[in-house]
């Protein structure tokens, strides 16, 4: 069977389409992080997040932040897990939010004893105790059933260590010493006197000072001063005075404060911590032994230090590696790189450099910026990811564009200018069409860019790879037209072709006029190719017995023979004479005439009795 | 010899209507059948933007120059899978001076050449930040609270976290204090992993314009797109602004980039005018062919 163009044409329309359906198939590139789809990601509980969390609200519990506490516990109790989870974990939340409301009464009770009853005080020390109890029960069970949830047993193990600590310090460095004081301070009635705490507000590791101004006739007076560090922790004082007491005190430092677990979780850039200062004050009054109570806070700030690192994302191989520091401060920072210290500076206030020599090796690397912490300022890390590229190779590339050419090759032209000379030259573009080769310093010659042969314009990818391995592979792109002179004359010749659809087309058939066509013009047909794609049909016509039969008569009347340029109508109209000989030979002609042009035929037994009777005449 | 003919025609005649149908079908498929490219807006699958791009009416954005002149009245998403390129840093920052709103996001840092040229103080860490307690039934999807109205929560999906220093920029979109960075990219908690809460989202003035940076590009997706509040915040972004959504910063395929032509073409007049030429060239074409046979 021969491929005529436009089979050919739907063929390649038949590829294409299939070409699409494959190509939107995978038109789907791969991503470097993808999205998670619901139904792959529910299920999933991690464990040791639900502990760090659990660890994150007790210490706030501990700082003595019970409103923020309650609101993380409302949130964490609300979070959406597995049903066997859920269930431990609602019940272990809701009493979690009852300790954080009954020490947070607690609380209002010991500073503002005078407004609450003996039997509240009494319900809400009670409260505060079973619940305690009952939490830390909860909170080994609860702990348990995230085993399973944890990513390794050493971690599992680490957290599980961290809770006991914390309810241990929950319930020691807070929970009793508030039962205590609350149940003194609402036991204790008598010495009326007042307390002054300046500055209200200090800086971590500032001083800060306690007035306690009694009355003269009281004479000596003992105190005893508790100092509650955001009910974490306490420390207590005695002082021995008349009349009026002074105590100096120093607020935790950052490191203390972090000690005591009094500032840190979150990343917030400030954290102040509340100073409880209750004053017990002993003295003999009109003989007899009298006390008093007094209470009074201020609060210490801390902070991270106010400094920024704005580290480049990308440097070169062997550059320096500048960093741009602004600073409200004087902070000394170590910077590691990829966990190792690489040097020490003290950065002082304002903006400033940090310039980092040395050959680092190329990739991703991980620099750190460690601040050491100071009386006021939390320890702070940060960290940035670099990546370290090779030095860069310049090209002089120049490349031929339009390109004319039966293959579709490029010429290309290219020269390092600045770099090694080896390394591989590779080519490519859209459509096929690569090229690589060993590259020692220029090339100068054709490429391929593609097979495709219509005129395209195609995105040429030049690729230069150095063998040493300290420099980056360049890449350059360019539009070239490519201009297939065989395509182009082929698109001109395309709606001809397409007009050639059916199969060839009988552009010209060849009809011998003074054979005579036969009946329906039904006679032998000839291809004659002319080209590839242009082919002729040619039909040799058989003649008509009927129109052989009229001529015989003619002839036989002894009248001329039809003229090439004469119809058979024209050459009756001209030789016919009267009588009854011409419509004798008028019915023969329309007999040939029906032979020739009815593609029915006509009968020939009648044709032959109007000559027998022509001849009779 | 008259048999073979028979047969040849038939064929002929098959492949003729085979190649129309095949040719409508190409027709028919790059324009109607939906790409599975991630972020694209002609993808109805669940990691598609469609959903997106038809409920806040938006429009295809073949170039900034589209959007020049009318600043003002409009808002670009631009959803990145690719690095916004040195020559484009000018175009975004003079759209964003002359009063336009632009809205990037970019979980993977590919903006932060742009953000850093800009001086915007932001930085998108590419980082995954987690989430077990305040998230959308998963860890992966944590939700972050609009600063602006707090009873509007927004679902994430895997995103990282924005570094805020300097710039004027201020947070619009935090998660809650239990979030963390999977630094290590393990799926979970592991010690010494950031914690805390992470901004997501943040809003910074440059000239009359506004830039909008959201380190989570999945929050656009389909599948995400009904969840918790993320359609009244995206649509609260777009606050009656003309939409344009950008689509030169994904992995765009094949048949999405053929469809990008065809969008262009079909908002383009001139092009019109050649559509309908080419209709009436090839109705004459078959007309022709009909007649001869």
């Amino acid at each position: 069977m021969k491929l005529s163009l436009s089979k050919a044409a739907t063929l390649v329309l038949l590829f294409l389409f299939t070409m699409l359906m494959i190509l939107s198939a995978l038109g789907n590139p791969a991503y470097k992080r993808p999205h998670v789809r619901l139904e792959e990601a529910e299920g999933d509980v991690d464990g040791a997040a639900l502990t760090m969390a659990l660890l994150d609200i007790l210490d706030e519990i501990m700082r003595g932040n019970y409103t923020y506490a309650l609101s993380l516990i409302d949130n964490a109790r609300s979070s959406e897990l597995p049903r066997h989870i859920a269930v431990r974990h609602r019940d272990l939340y809701n009493t979690l939010g009852n300790l954080t409301i009954g020490l947070s009464r607690l609380t209002s009770i010991v500073e503002a004893p005078d407004y609450y009853p003996p039997e509240e005080v009494k319900g809400s020390i009670s409260m505060v105790y079973d619940v305690s109890k009952d939490l830390k029960d909860k909170l080994i069970s609860y702990n348990r059933l995230l085993k399973d949830y944890t990513s390794s047993e050493y971690l599992y193990l680490t957290l599980r260590r961290e809770l006991a600590l914390r309810m241990d310090a929950l319930i020691d460095e807070s929970i009793t010493p508030l039962i205590t004081i609350a149940r003194e301070l609402t036991e204790i009635e008598g010495l009326d006197f007042n307390i002054t705490i300046y500055p209200r507000r200090v800086a971590g590791g500032g001083e800060f000072t306690i007035i306690i101004d009694t009355r003269p006739e009281w004479g000596l007076c003992n105190a005893t001063i508790n100092v509650f560090y955001g009910y974490r922790y306490s420390r207590v004082y005695t002082l021995n005075f008349t009349d009026l007491g002074v105590l100096r005190i120093r607020a935790p430092n950052v490191t203390e404060a972090l000690m005591h677990r009094l500032i840190g979780g979150g990343y917030a850039s400030t954290f102040s911590v509340r100073i409880n200062v209750f004053v017990l004050i002993r003295a003999v009054v009109d003989g007899s032994l009298r006390r008093g109570v007094k209470m009074g806070y201020l609060v210490a700030a801390y902070g991270r230090p106010p400094i920024m690192f704005d580290v480049p994302n990308v440097v070169r191989y062997g550059e320096p590696l500048v960093v741009n520091v602004s600073s409200y401060g004087r902070f000394n920072v170590t910077v590691v790189l990829d966990g190792r210290p690489i040097g020490s500076y003290m950065v002082e206030p304002g903006s400033s450099r940090i310039t980092l020599q040395g050959n680092v090796s190329p990739g991703y690397h991980t620099l750190a910026f460690i601040v050491k912490s100071g009386e006021r300022y939390i320890s702070t890390s940060y960290s940035a990811a670099v990546a370290v590229v090779g030095r860069s190779v310049r090209l002089s590339v120049v490349v031929e564009n339009p390109v004319v050419s039966l293959v579709n090759q490029m010429g290309l032209s290219v020269k390092v200018l600045d770099g090694p000379s080896t390394g591989r030259l590779r080519v490519s573009s859209d459509f096929g069409g690569v090229f690589e080769s060993e590259f020692n310093g220029s090339f100068s010659g054709r490429v391929p860019v593609s097979y495709f042969p219509l005129p395209w314009v195609y995105h040429v990818n030049v690729s230069f790879i150095p063998d040493d391995p300290s420099y980056e592979p360049l890449s350059l792109s360019y539009e070239v037209i490519v201009i297939n002179p065989a395509g182009l004359v082929l698109l001109l010749l395309l709606p001809l072709l397409l007009l050639s659809w059916y199969g060839p087309i009988d552009v010209l058939p060849e009809l011998r006029r003074p054979r005579l066509r036969p009946r329906g013009l039904r006679g032998a047909r000839r291809r004659v190719r002319v080209s590839r794609y242009v082919e002729f049909l040619r039909i040799t016509l058989r003649p008509s017995i009927l129109a052989r039969i009229y001529y015989s008569a003619v002839k036989m009347l002894g009248l001329r023979l039809p003229l090439p340029s004469e119809t058979l109508r024209e050459h009756f109209s001209r030789v016919s004479q009267g009588g009854r000989l011409r419509n004798l030979l008028f019915r023969l002609m329309v007999l040939a005439e029906r032979d020739l042009y009815s593609g029915k035929g006509a009968p020939k037994e009648e044709a032959e009795r109007i000559v027998e009777e022509l001849r009779s005449e | 010899m008259s048999r073979n003919s028979g047969v040849s025609r038939t064929l002929s005649a098959l492949l003729l209507i085979l190649a129309a149908v095949s040719s409508s079908m190409v027709f028919s498929i790059v324009m109607y059948m939906p790409t599975q490219t991630d972020l694209s807006i002609y993808n109805t699958g669940w990691n598609g933007l469609s959903r997106v791009f038809h409920d806040l009416d938006a429009h295809y954005l073949p170039s900034i120059n589209i959007v020049m002149g009318s600043e003002a009245e409009t808002i670009i998403f631009m959803p990145l899978k690719r690095l916004i390129g040195d020559e484009e840093f000018e175009g975004l920052r003079s759209y964003l001076e002359k009063g336009g709103v632009l809205a990037i996001f970019d979980e993977e840092g590919y903006s932060n050449d742009f953000l850093s040229w800009l001086g915007a103080g932001l930085k998108v860490s590419g980082v995954a930040v987690l989430d077990e307690i305040s998230k959308y039934r998963s860890r992966f999807m944590p939700l972050a609270r609009y600063t602006e109205n707090s009873s509007l929560t927004v679902a994430l999906n895997v995103p990282s976290y924005l570094e805020v220093g300097g710039g004027g920029a201020e947070p619009i979109l935090i998660t809650s204090p239990y979030a963390y960075a999977d630094s290590d990219g393990d799926g979970y908690y592991t010690l010494g992993e950031r914690r805390g809460s992470f901004t997501v989202g943040a809003r910074l003035g440059v000239g009359n314009g506004t830039l909008y940076v959201f380190s989570d590009v999945s929050m656009l997706i389909n599948e995400m797109y009904e969840f918790k509040g993320n359609k009244v915040f995206l649509s609260a972004l777009v606050g009656g602004r003309r939409l344009y959504v950008d689509q030169s910063h994904i992995e765009a395929g094949l048949l999405d980039k053929l469809k990008y032509r065809l969008e262009v073409i079909a908002t383009t007049e001139l092009s019109r005018l050649s559509i309908i030429l080419l209709l009436i060239a090839t109705s004459m074409v078959v007309y022709y062919v009909y007649r001869e046979h």
